[in-house]
């Protein structure tokens, strides 16, 4: 390999490696939040923030879950009230 | 009093008058330099936190030389060349930059701290935001760095020279540095000096060809954004994990520069995991530490007899004709970019690819904001400045690791 050959492959594996640095980044920013819009314009989020949007609504609707059959300020019935006495 | 007495007395003048005229003309040369350098970084033209020292200390090196135990010329500041271990380890006990010079800038570790500082100042979520266009920029801006090569090879220089000089087109103090101590140990102090020199220039001279390269009616051109674009905030972790992926993947093509990716990369994680303290103590007293030790061993290196090697003319053209064509590859680069997104891109951004972070990126907004103070282009501007660090450090690993291979 002489030095011209040589020269060229190092340009082209400057611009290679740049590209793919490029692409890196690229494929990061697809898990980047667009805070500002999240709740007006889903569709617009990334697919990292709807799927966390999703698991936050499943954890509090869980904790609602809890809350209404646990809490002591929870609504019950007599058959719950039953329940618990046992 | 006779002679013999006065050269005892006043060793400075005696060593002067009795050297070689070209050295004792040089030794002037750069006494009256050093003060121009502080003169011109007092007044903002030039770079003031590395020239105001880096001037002293050229100044003060030309004018205290004295005559050493052995009979030869020298001083108590600093002995570059020493290669031997027993003299190295005297000489640690004499000159009193030695201890400085030996176990922070010859093994490139100053680089890396300046460069640590550098990436605790990076905001990389501007690259984030148009990934391609600032990596594109960015590598039309390497022009000189790439060009310079066989340039300098017909002026005589080897392979492993030409590629450290032609890494100031890259305009990045701490890759130069490091691709000189690794390519061309002999001449790395000139290259050294004659990069930091014009690194300082960037700011004065870039500007004059932007207005040669790009007409009045581009140069003010406002960029529309999308409103997705505009709003899209990027978070700390995001950045971080960017940092870290990126990192470890550069490291892993080239080890040979894993230093540097490793220090400007820390710099990020720094930066973006809120450790505040660690940040404020790395982008202050480290980063203007390490600044200011930098600029007072180039100017202390800035010695008559270790500057006059027949190379170093060479050099300083060489340096200036890298720089030019980075510039030019960049504003080409900026054009074609321009030619892509059909007229809604100023070409002069492209010059911010010259990673001399932020200085290019604050001068194309200075220069566009003259024209259209209404323009803001910055934001791209810096994503392509920052994008240019990293494309210097993977040409830097390219150099170093390929280089040997072909020489």
């Amino acid at each position: 390999m002489n030095m011209i050959e040589g020269m060229l492959i190092i340009v082209g594996l400057a611009f290679v490696i740049s590209m793919l640095v490029a692409a890196i980044i690229w494929l990061l920013s697809l898990f980047i939040a667009n805070d500002n819009n999240q709740n007006e314009e889903q569709e617009h989020s990334s697919l990292y923030d709807r799927i966390k949007s999703e698991l936050k609504q499943f954890e509090s609707f869980q904790k609602l879950y809890r809350t209404y059959w646990d809490g002591k300020n929870a609504p019950t019935n007599e058959l719950i009230a039953f329940f618990h006495e046992q | 009093m006779n002679n013999s007495t006065f050269a005892q007395l006043f060793q400075g003048i005696y060593t002067l008058l009795t050297s070689d005229p070209l050295i004792a003309f040089t030794r002037i040369g750069l006494i009256l330099l050093g003060m121009l350098l502080i003169y011109l970084g007092r007044k903002g033209v030039l770079e003031a936190l590395l020239m105001i020292p880096m001037g002293l200390g050229m100044a003060t090196i030309n004018a205290a030389t004295m005559i050493m135990p052995d009979g030869q010329q020298g001083n108590l500041f600093v002995d570059a060349m020493l290669t031997d271990t027993d003299q190295l380890l005297g000489m640690l006990q004499i000159d009193f930059l030695q201890p400085i010079y030996t176990f922070t800038f010859s093994n490139g570790l100053i680089a890396c701290l300046v460069f640590m500082g550098i990436g605790c100042l990076l905001d990389i979520g501007y690259i984030l935001r148009s990934p391609f266009v600032s990596m594109f920029l960015a590598f039309c801006a390497e022009a000189g760095t790439f060009l310079t090569v066989p340039i300098a090879l017909l002026f005589g220089l080897t392979l492993k020279e030409a590629a450290s000089i032609a890494m100031v087109g890259g305009a990045d103090g701490p890759m130069v540095l490091f691709t000189s101590l690794s390519l061309a140990k002999d001449l790395f102090v000139p290259i050294t000096v004659v990069a930091y020199l014009y690194l300082g220039l960037t700011y004065g001279g870039y500007p004059y060809l932007i207005k040669l390269m790009v007409p009045k009616r581009l140069r003010g051109k406002a960029i529309i954004r999308d409103a997705k674009t505009t709003t899209k905030v990027i978070k700390s972790s995001t950045k971080l994990w960017f940092a870290v992926i990126l990192c470890v993947i550069l490291c892993l093509l080239f080890p040979v520069a894993a230093p540097l990716f490793f220090s400007l990369f820390m710099g990020i994680v720094i930066r973006e995991s809120g450790l505040t303290k660690i940040r404020e103590f790395i982008e202050g007293p480290l980063l203007y530490g390490s600044t200011f030790f930098l600029g007072l061993l180039l100017g202390i290196l800035c010695e008559a007899h270790l500057l006059l090697n027949p190379k170093v003319l060479k050099l300083l053209v060489l340096g200036i004709i890298s720089l030019f064509l980075s510039g030019v590859g960049g504003i080409v680069g900026g054009y074609i970019m321009y030619f892509i997104k059909r007229g809604n891109f100023n070409p002069a951004i492209g010059i911010a690819g010259v990673s001399c972070v932020p200085s290019t990126a604050k001068v194309v907004q200075k220069e566009v904001a003259k024209v259209n103070p209404n323009a803001m282009v910055l934001p791209e501007a810096l994503g392509a400045n920052i994008s240019g660090v990293i494309t210097t450090a993977i040409i830097t690993g390219l150099y170093i690791t390929l280089i040997p291979l072909l020489s």
